[in-house]
């Protein structure tokens, strides 16, 4: 006889064994398709499905239809229909379902759109059957509305009340994402209504090639939403915090307007390459994602009744740390429940003290510093070393030019030798902290008066600094206060010049085209009126017609390219691919293709 | 059509049939394998009628005696008709009709022991301390006596294929926590615990055996029916009558 005796145990033991032979598995699966055959076979409005009559398609995503329905009995009611699409087997699926269906009635909540059932086809399609909700998606509703940032919290705070209930009983949605989250308004209140509660269990399928992509390669589901752990096929067990996770990615969506990694990027790259986003690839903070957006975020901070910066601003300003958290690649790191969560919102909306650190605080700082003691350490010592021997060097011999090249190489030396590795192979944020704290200290430096006869020293680390800032950690605006002490203190015209250009694309990146185009327009009529020409100075042109791009002054930025062709270098292949941009950002895709032509085939003869 | 017949009829019936054709030599072996399989629904079956502990053991003993080793069964089984299971039941319950005669059981069943039910504890069913039917309750224990079955078939596969390893963290990790009502264990601690370089391989082990344990019960089911499509249907079932006798069980 078996040694593992189960006869005393109770029937949800039971269940729970049998269901990990039902559990999705990381390598291939016993899913059988459904045949080609049925495919095309979705009944229409008016025909039956068992008790239910169809009334109208009300949508169709990448595995099911849904349907407008009434039911017939036991009960007369409006219903919502939801047939999945032939690629599951129906059997399993159904099963899955029924062994939730039990702890699915558990569910009740205001704010969640209950399931009353499920079935299969006569053409073996399984099918799901729940509360019709008559909204818009969370995010077109907000968007269409134009509610605000408070207004928004407030609504996602109830989503995250009706998340914890069900996990209260036991239940993880597993796909929560803005077109499972319908809103409509009711009494003049505004109600959110979370669906598909129970069904995305029994649809999920593995992560595989298979289960993402359809035989017509359209990507099924949704995967800008799901957690790290569901993307990675080796971790069997889901929890709670998945959805905390896609909480996150919500509240992203709806600060910033945009999802966290750029679906086109995401959608259009490998099945590894999407799970190596979602597990490797930390999202960028929602301000910094904004300011890149271009045109495209005055547009998302009109939606929130803002102007750009001070959506930024409300974002920098611990707000972005919420979504962060919430989507951090370990769970364990995530807030531990949706109402910790919910109550996090609450706290920011009061002003009181956030969970969430922000990068900067006394508990980050600390953290790197445990993390990263020796880099941080040794990086401290040798800046202010480098620093020290630069401004004792230049008190003693000023006057020398030798000492002065010196001091170049020393802060050339601290800028690519240090600060640029570090950024560019090691954590950005580790980065970010230490410029932080070198600012911190030089100010002390700049005040006390030991650079006041000496503003091209400063000029020369106020640069370095500001270029790190914007290439390297990607803060926009304290590259902006840089670039401009650099400008105010740099006696020399040439070195101007690099200023404006830096200047410009500081404020570029923060969507201040007015300012961008102010800086960079007076460093190329500089160049224009010195006459000199060199062929790095295209950066200026190219920088140039970039940000007229970005405002749609397609025209100008197209002369400014020509101009720039003509007169540093007949085909930079940089100035090409600005000009296929511009085209395709143009819609003229004659003249996109034309110039693509004309790009040098450097992957042909390399094979 | 024919495959799936002969591949049906080379599992339950038939071996019923082979019982009785090698009764002269005892039959012991092949019956015990029916045995495994029904004598705790059986049991648990005669308990909920009524019948105390020792009454239902010696039942149950005579039951398998007369009407498995015996010819009675397989004249009156008919192949074509429902599942072993149930055709079991209904011979259970014609044959309790019988034993109710007083006289009958005191004469016939204490002699035979097919079954070593001498230890068997009646706290150890949880089927026993419910509000079930006799049926539900036949039905709730064939379920539990199948998954031990299909734990078992697996665990020795495991074994076999020189995958001891694999099979401890998939019950230590699976299985136990379910049995015992207790938390995960962590990975970290069982990669230690069996040297496996990192949870990664660890999960991996697990999915081996997940898909053997989906393989055996399937495997299992196949046995008992005679299509692939009609296995679907009784787990379906399975599934559907395991919430529902969740609410009657205390």
């Amino acid at each position: 006889m078996s040694d593992t005796s189960l006869s005393d145990l109770d029937p949800e033991q039971l269940r729970k064994i049998l269901s990990v032979a039902e559990e999705p598995d990381a390598r291939g699966s016993l899913e059988e398709n459904v045949s080609a055959g049925d495919r095309g076979v979705f009944p229409q409005p008016g025909s039956w499905i068992d008790q239910y009559r169809l009334v109208e398609q009300l949508g169709e995503g990448g595995m099911a239809v849904v349907y407008l329905a009434e039911q017939q009995y036991p009960v007369q009611r409006t219903v919502a229909l939801k047939l999945i699409k032939p690629g599951m087997n129906t059997r399993r699926v159904i099963a899955r379902f029924e062994m939730e269906r039990q702890t699915l009635t558990l569910l009740n909540h205001p704010y969640i759109a209950q399931i009353y059932d499920a079935g299969t086809t006569k053409s073996g399609l399984p099918y799901f059957v729940m509360e019709y909700v008559k909204g818009l998606p969370i995010t077109e509703y907000c968007d269409q509305y134009k509610l605000t940032i408070k207004q928004r919290l407030n609504l996602f705070i109830q989503v995250c009340q009706a998340v914890n209930h069900a996990h209260q009983k036991g239940i993880i949605h597993r796909d929560i994402k803005s077109s499972n989250i319908l809103v409509k308004s009711e009494n003049d209140q505004v109600v959110p209504k979370i669906i598909d509660f129970g069904i995305a269990k029994a649809i999920t399928q593995p992560l595989t090639e298979r289960t993402m992509f359809t035989e017509d390669s359209q990507l099924l589901g949704t995967p800008e939403y799901i957690s790290p752990e569901q993307a990675d096929t080796s971790v069997e067990d889901i929890d709670i915090t998945s959805d905390i996770y896609s909480l996150g990615v919500l509240l992203y969506v709806l600060l910033t307007g945009v999802l966290p990694f750029n679906a086109e990027t995401l959608r259009s790259s490998g099945i590894d390459q999407i799970r190596k986003t979602i597990c490797e690839i930390d999202p960028v903070k929602p301000s910094t994602r904004l300011m890149k957006l271009g045109i495209e975020a005055t547009k998302i901070a009109q939606n929130r009744n803002l102007e750009i910066e001070t959506l930024a601003k409300n974002l920098r300003k611990e707000l972005e740390w919420i979504p962060l958290k919430a989507m951090r690649k370990k769970r364990e790191e995530r807030y531990r429940s949706a109402s910790e969560l919910s109550d996090e919102i609450e706290n920011y909306l009061k002003g009181a003290p956030l969970i969430a650190g922000p990068p900067a605080s006394i508990y980050r700082a600390k953290k790197i510093i445990c993390q990263h003691k020796s880099l941080v350490v040794s990086v401290a010592v040798i800046l202010v070393l480098s620093i020290s021997a630069m401004i004792v060097s230049l008190l003693f011999n000023l006057r020398q030019a030798r000492t002065l090249r010196e001091a170049r190489i020393t802060t050339d030396y601290f800028y690519h030798g240090l600060l640029r590795p570090i950024y560019e192979q090691q954590d950005r944020e580790v980065a970010q902290e230490i410029l932080d704290y070198a600012v911190k200290n030089l100010k002390r430096e700049f005040r006390t008066g030991k650079f006041k006869d000496y503003p091209r020293a400063e000029a020369q680390i106020r640069e370095h600094l500001g270029h790190a800032y914007l290439w390297g950690v990607k803060d926009y605006k304290a590259a902006e206060i840089q670039f401009k002490h650099f400008l105010r203190l740099h006696p020399e015209p040439g070195h101007k010049l690099n200023g404006w250009n830096a200047l410009g694309m500081a404020y570029f990146y923060q969507g201040k085209y007015k300012e961008a185009t102010a800086e960079l327009e007076r460093a190329v009529e500089r160049l224009r009126r010195s006459g000199k020409v060199e062929n790095w100075h295209s950066l200026m042109w190219n920088n140039l017609a970039n940000v007229y791009k970005a405002q749609e002054q397609f025209k100008d930025a197209e002369q400014l390219l020509n101009e720039s062709m003509k007169r540093h270098h007949p085909h930079t292949v940089e100035s090409i691919k600005k000009l296929i941009e511009l085209y395709e950002a143009w819609e003229k895709p004659e003249k996109a293709k034309e110039w693509r032509a004309k790009l040098p085939r450097k992957k042909a003869v390399e094979k | 059509m024919g495959g799936d017949q002969k591949r049906f009829l080379t599992t339950q019936w038939s071996l019923i049939e082979a019982i009785n054709d090698d009764e002269k030599d005892g039959g012991h072996a092949l019956v015990g394998s029916l045995l495994k399989r029904y004598w705790k629904p059986v049991y648990c079956y005669l308990r909920r009628l009524g019948f105390d502990n020792e009454k239902a053991k010696d039942i149950t003993q005579a039951f398998f005696h007369d009407v498995v080793l015996g010819r009675n069964l397989i004249q009156r089984a008919d192949k074509s008709l429902g599942r072993f299971r149930t055709f079991l039941l209904v011979a259970l319950k014609r044959y309790v009709a019988a034993v109710r005669d007083k006289e009958f059981a005191q004469k016939r069943i204490s002699q035979y022991k097919l079954v070593p039910l001498e230890k068997v504890d009646e706290s150890g069913f949880s089927a026993l301390r419910t509000e079930l039917t006799p049926e539900d309750s036949y039905q709730y224990v064939w379920v539990s006596s199948l998954l031990e079955q299909v734990i078992e078939l697996v665990k020795n596969d495991c074994y076999k294929d020189v995958k001891a390893c694999h099979w401890h963290l998939f019950h230590e990790r699976v299985l136990e926590p379910i049995i015992e009502k207790t938390d995960l264990p962590v990975m970290d601690e069982l990669c230690s615990k069996y040297q496996i370089k990192d949870r990664q391989t660890a999960s991996n082990m697990i999915v081996t055996v997940k898909r053997r344990f989906r393989k055996a019960l399937r495997d299992s089911l196949r046995d008992l029916v005679s299509s692939d499509e009609e296995v679907d249907s009784e787990l379906l079932e399975i599934m559907k009558f395991l919430p529902r006798i969740a609410q009657d069980h205390i």
